[in-house]
């Protein structure tokens, strides 16, 4: 072999027979071979073989597997961002003529995608609010739903929803559900009856805020029939994106109940605060769904939303800019704190009337709290709301 | 400024920082704003909506097509999908090359039919074909030239032309030659279309995919796709990709010097009955293959005698050609669409779009052309 053909079949480095590193390889790799047309037709090849990475990859299956177990379910599909997850759930469950329920306490992104683009392709949609209970089943009951999308807790309001009751409302009417859990993360709410869970891998999963990814989860069959769509579409994982998640994944549980209790802690200093007007972190008792909560959770996540007391809107900004610890970004989920204006990053496209029914004012203020030292957090806050309201 | 200097510095800027001389990877998923007041006044919030590293490919790719802006994504299919999403609507009409890559095929039918969009499958190489295919409600005409894998090639500038009368957008599948020897906007398309797995990364290292627009216009309606539904390229993948296009066009005229010489082999072979390659004279659009393009790009198609059966053990039988169904890259990988990526397609349906039992897709990589021709000749001699 003359060396300008070595330079592009490499030598091969085998393993000794078990010896196998502790991590496994990124698989860069955009094609897979057999080495033989025939070895490449087998039933095992063509059930669980790899051919080209838009359709499915080693690394990308790794995290897929296990971001699956994590949830209880057996399938997943990964994918590029969370909104490629939360389109993939909604385009695999919609036709032309549909209709699907999602609600004013939803992601902006998420209301931006069903309200601006589903239309275009004759998908109806119901926008109601989580605590208007007569639209809510108004909304199922209509002939053309099809599919409900929600989130527990809500961005960024961190509205709690009845799940048992949003099921028992789609099992009446045959509407598929699809749950973005990326707040809950993948130990929460498994043991609900829950179609299609949705994740930003962006945020908890990754975790160190050095990496995008999304993921729909669900059961074999299901996932099996969305996975064509997935292919067809192409919003693929990078493998180089898995890995990062992949080794973000090691502590995730670490890091979620750090947040947790990390949230916890700043929610209840913040009460305390005569500057602040409401807390709302579904750990706090006097959340109005605590209870529901309780039940539906085992832990409430890193992110509180809260309002200000006479703060006009340069005020606000003025104590987020205040904010040292806190920076100014978009994002939750990763180790370092975030701090944002709820009306100006999450609430543009609501009128003033759907504003205030989603309680975001221009005085809101959405922290995610990160995994640094709990004191370091609450003397922050403190400095911040004493320079503001000196 | 030459090609092969724009493709080694376009959208490449010392780092202010540091000096590095690479873009670096900003491998962040949100961007630290000085006040509230001053949100996005260095123009990144949040990696979905934009990225510094993926933002200095887009720029490079946009000035080797010499097009207004470029949108990059996660595969070359995401980028066709955003294509549609941003021009398509419910009860809008597409003309579709009737030879486009399956991917985009099975998109259109079993995706966009499923929401009131209509499309048209034309042959493309015929202008009054896709003449007579133009609706009151047509918004789309996407062509592939050459086409994959028969290389059957599509008049760009007569398309063009039709579409501009029509005011219809006309978007090009440049994959194959790449804007180093194509440049489908300068033909007057409104936009050029790449799965960046081919030869700009060239490495079979990243999927990717790209989107160049003529107009701020157009590649604004794009890239809110891109956005909102998230189907963006990852800063990693883009660093790599930036990295591969560097030697983009050595790779190409070898690559493409390298299948000159195996198709002169192959049409002097008993074993082989038809060659096609857009170099060759023989090649039936020779003429237009060497007006619209500078070159002819490193894709070959041929038919073995003996069918299904021969193409099969041709595959079994070459050592050094990788069976695999990627192109573009440095690797030379041979396919048999009947056999591998046309295996679901009925076979009247492979027929009338010329994809024989016989034929065989040879990618050539950058292989020292002695070893690629002892190779293909030892497995034509196993038949």
């Amino acid at each position: 072999m003359k060396k300008e053909t070595r330079i592009t079949h490499q030598p091969q480095v085998p393993l000794v027979k078990g010896n196998r590193p502790l991590t496994d390889p990124t698989y860069r790799s955009v094609k897979f071979t057999f080495p033989t047309i025939a070895d490449s037709m087998t039933a095992e090849a063509r059930s669980s073989g790899f051919e080209y990475t838009r359709d499915s990859n080693p690394t990308t299956r790794q995290l897929e597997l296990l971001c699956a177990e994590l949830q209880d379910r057996d399938d997943a599909i990964a994918v590029g961002t969370g909104m490629a997850s939360v389109w993939l759930a909604l385009l695999g469950n919609l036709s032309a003529g549909d209709r699907v329920v999602i609600f004013l306490e939803s992601y902006r992104p998420t209301r931006i995608a069903v309200r601006k683009f589903l239309p275009r392709y004759g998908i109806a949609f119901e926008m109601v609010s989580l605590h208007d209970r007569k639209a809510v089943e108004s909304a199922f009951v209509l002939e053309d739903t099809k599919a409900v999308l929600f989130e527990s807790p809500t961005n960024p309001m961190l509205q709690i929803p009845d799940i048992e009751a949003i099921l028992g409302l789609a099992e009446q009417h045959g509407v598929a559900t699809i749950l973005d859990n990326t707040f809950a993360g993948f130990h929460n709410h498994g043991q609900y009856a829950i179609d299609f869970f949705v994740h930003s891998l962006t945020k908890y999963a990754g975790g160190h805020g050095d990496v995008m990814g999304g993921i729909v989860i669900g059961s074999a069959d299901k996932i099996r029939r969305l996975k064509p769509l997935a292919v067809n579409m192409g919003a693929t994982l990078d493998p180089g994106a898995a890995y990062y998640i992949l080794r973000g994944m090691k502590t995730y549980y670490l890091r979620y109940e750090r947040h947790c209790q990390n949230a916890q802690a700043l929610a209840e200093y913040l009460v305390s605060r005569p500057e602040v007007a409401e807390v709302i972190y579904p750990g706090l008792k006097n959340h109005p769904d605590s209870a529901l909560a309780a039940k539906q959770m085992h832990d409430f996540g890193g992110v509180l939303s809260f309002s200000l007391k006479n703060a006009d809107r340069e005020r606000t900004w003025a104590f987020i800019d205040a904010l040292q610890l806190h920076v100014t970004a978009s994002s939750l989920g990763s180790t370092d704190s975030l701090a944002a204006p709820v009306q100006l990053y999450l609430g543009t496209d609501l009128s003033d009337e759907e504003q205030a029914e989603a309680q975001i004012s221009e005085s809101t203020v959405r922290l995610a709290v990160g995994i640094e030292h709990i004191d370091d957090l609450i003397a922050d806050v403190a400095q911040a709301l004493d320079a503001t309201f000196s | 400024m030459g090609f092969s200097t724009k493709q080694v510095h376009a959208g490449v800027r010392p780092d202010p920082v540091s000096g590095s001389i690479l873009t670096p990877v900003f491998q962040s998923t949100t961007f630290v704003q000085e006040s509230v007041d001053q949100y996005l006044a260095k123009g990144y919030s949040y990696s979905r909506s934009g990225n510094p590293t993926v933002a200095a490919l887009e720029e490079k790719i946009a000035v080797l097509e010499d097009g207004a802006a470029c949108t990059c994504y996660s595969t070359g299919m995401a980028a066709i999908q955003a294509v549609i999403q941003a021009t398509l609507s419910a009860g809008d009409h597409a003309i579709i090359s009737d030879v486009a890559y399956g991917g985009t095929y099975r998109l259109c039918t079993t995706v966009y039919a499923r929401y009131g969009v209509e499309f048209s499958f034309v042959d493309t190489s015929d202008p009054d074909a896709v003449q007579a295919a133009v609706r009151d409600n047509t918004r789309l005409i996407l062509t592939e030239t050459p086409a994959n894998p028969t290389l059957k090639l599509t008049d760009i500038r007569a398309i063009s032309d039709i579409a501009q009368a029509a005011g219809i957008v006309h978007a090009v599948d440049n994959t194959f030659l790449t804007p180093f020897y194509q440049r489908p906007l300068e033909l007057g398309a409104n936009a050029s279309i790449h799965s960046t797995t081919k030869y700009f990364d060239g490495h079979n290292a990243t999927v990717g995919g790209a989107v160049v627009a003529d107009s701020d216009a157009l590649d604004e309606k794009i890239r809110y796709v891109q956005n909102a539904a998230g189907v963006i390229m990852s800063p990693w993948v883009a660093w790599l990709t930036l990295q591969g296009t560097k030697t983009l066009s050595i790779r190409l005229e070898r690559q493409s010097a390298n299948a000159v010489t195996i198709a002169q082999f192959l049409e002097s072979h008993p074993k082989v009955t038809t060659v096609r390659y857009p170099g060759l004279a023989s090649f039936p659009q020779f003429e237009l293959a060497k007006s619209q393009a500078s070159g002819f790009g490193a894709m070959i198609w041929f038919d073995v005698v003996g069918g299904v059966q021969a193409g099969k053990q041709l595959m079994d039988s070459v050592e050094l050609c990788t069976l695999a169904e990627n192109l573009g890259s440095v690797e030379t990988l041979i396919t048999h669409p009947v056999t591998m990526t046309h295996a679901d397609v009925e076979a009247a349906e492979r027929q009338r779009v010329g994809i024989t039992d016989g034929l065989v897709r040879l990618s050539v990589g950058l292989e020292d052309v002695d070893d690629l021709i002892e190779d293909i000749s030892n497995a034509l001699d196993r038949i």
